[in-house]
């Protein structure tokens, strides 16, 4: 069943080339896809600033909620179409399928990983001293990405067959963003509703990411928690995905 | 080694397609599910020993690529027994994956990969690759400047160096212009030389008798022997 997951030749090949055809052409295409999230953060802190005052790092703490925020957003987004954007691959060889979402993840998870490496001279700018943790960033990322990934298998096969799905996404994504503490500090929600306001994983990311980044410290419980949580995503996507794919080759 | 048992298949054919989450909680609340079934095979049986090549004829619609799908696992039957034992690989359309914004060597690697080659094979086929397509001088041009026989042929030369145990062809021989096609088929006599087992779809019976062992009839998704008349 996991056995695609040692085909690393497709699984790179099919990375590197969706990866190149991302960016080609274009000397700013990075510097575009940065602009939007930075203005983003712009807004947003000038507008919450005075409120949430008392955060320390305010700015910081809204630029990094973001940007942890777009890997899940973006690689959802576009990974949702991989396997009907590439559908003559599904019926046409006999390359395992789960491939597809596995290779748009793992290349929007490597964007994901530049755009926060870009940000950290902007956090070292503003005087935070960032210290040994952040040689953890990258076991942070891959356990993010197996959860993205978890959840690409599972709505790549279901856009298969509901193909307004993009439109109920887009606005449980608008509603997402509001339910993690990208734009406020988590002490604002009232501690009766904190056991269900937590069980959303990616605020247990944020957290991991600012506190590496701002505090420089790694709470080792949260991170086995996430990964406990993407790791089970991941096994929940692969079912449903083995499922549903039995009829792609009919319905495609 | 192929061996299908009583394989059917049907497929639904929608009157009304239905794509929308919407639309499908609709008819599921209204209880309307109108569609009409369609068996495109019926009962299949069919062995292929190793090494052996067979051909598959037959009008249009009657199921031939819908059996190349079945045993290539693209589809899966709703009854029977499909058992394929050794790497398929299915050259159901030519040039799956090629990306017209990558040069053509670039799509050589991206397209063995998917055919299920692992890159140190397709590094050591690519030279090979080219001279079979007869395309050494155009390796490094962008695929979108290609003509469709140029196409054609690289993608033909890809898929063919595979080297597979069973190889299951589609329609996909009348590539290039007549000194190419001989190529094409000069090269599956070579890997039927060789042991690979094929299955072979095609409309032409003359093409089917110079290469198949057996030669199958489908007909409205019942199969028979070809008695060759």
């Amino acid at each position: 069943m996991f056995g695609y997951l040692r085909q690393k030749d497709v699984i790179l090949t099919l990375t590197k080339y969706e990866f190149k055809l991302r960016y080609r052409g274009t000397i700013f295409g990075v510097a575009w896809s940065l602009f939007a999230p930075f203005l983003l953060a712009i807004v947003l802190y000038l507008v919450f600033r005075n409120i949430f005052a008392f955060v320390e790092n305010f700015a910081l703490y809204v630029l990094i909620g973001i940007f942890v925020f777009r890997f899940f957003s973006v690689a959802t987004s576009v990974g949702m179409h991989s396997i009907i954007s590439k559908s003559h691959i599904v019926t046409k060889t006999n390359l395992r399928r789960e491939i597809i979402p596995l290779t748009t993840t793992v290349s929007y998870s490597i964007s994901s990983f530049l755009e926060i490496m870009i940000i950290l001279p902007i956090i070292l700018f503003f005087g935070v001293k960032v210290g040994p943790s952040i040689l953890i960033i990258p076991l942070v990322h891959a356990s993010y990405l197996i959860f993205v990934f978890g959840m690409n298998l599972i709505l790549s096969a279901l856009m298969v067959y509901f193909r307004d799905l993009n439109q109920i996404w887009e606005i449980f994504l608008n509603v997402l963003f509001f339910l993690s503490p990208i734009v406020y500090p988590k002490s604002i929600i009232p501690p009766e509703y904190l056991s269900i306001y937590m069980l959303n994983p990616i605020t247990k990311f944020i957290e991991l990411y600012r506190g590496i980044l701002l505090r420089d410290e790694f709470y080792i419980d949260e991170f086995l928690i996430a990964t406990l949580i993407s790791v089970m995503v991941f096994l929940l996507g692969q079912i449903v995905f083995a499922r549903m794919q039995k009829r792609f080759g009919e319905v495609l | 080694m192929i061996r299908l048992e009583n394989v059917s298949k049907k497929f639904r054919m929608p009157s009304e397609k239905r794509y929308t989450l919407f639309e499908e909680i609709v008819s599921f609340i209204t209880g309307k599910r109108d569609y009409t079934e369609f068996w495109a095979l019926r009962n299949v049986n069919l062995s292929v020993g190793k090494g052996k090549v067979v051909g598959i004829t037959g009008p249009n619609g009657s199921g031939k690529s819908t059996l190349l799908k079945i045993i290539a696992g693209v589809i899966y039957p709703d009854e029977g027994k499909v058992k394929v034992s050794g790497r398929v690989t299915p050259i159901l359309e030519l040039g799956v994956g090629f990306n017209p914004e990558l040069s053509a060597i670039e799509n050589v690697y991206l397209y063995g990969v998917i055919m299920g080659m692992n890159k140190k094979e397709v590094e050591r086929k690519v030279e090979e690759i080219f001279r079979f397509a007869e395309l050494e001088k155009f390796k490094y041009m962008k695929l979108k400047n290609y003509s469709s026989g140029m196409y054609a042929r690289l993608a033909f030369a890809t898929a063919i160096a595979t080297e597979p145990e069973i190889l299951l062809i589609d329609e996909v021989l009348a590539v290039g212009d007549v000194n190419f096609q001989g190529k094409c088929i000069a090269k599956i006599k070579e890997l039927k030389e060789n042991g690979t087992t094929m299955v072979v779809v095609s409309h032409s019976v003359d093409l089917l008798r110079e290469v198949c062992d057996k030669i199958y009839c489908l007909n409205n998704g019942i199969i028979s022997a070809d008695d060759g008349n």
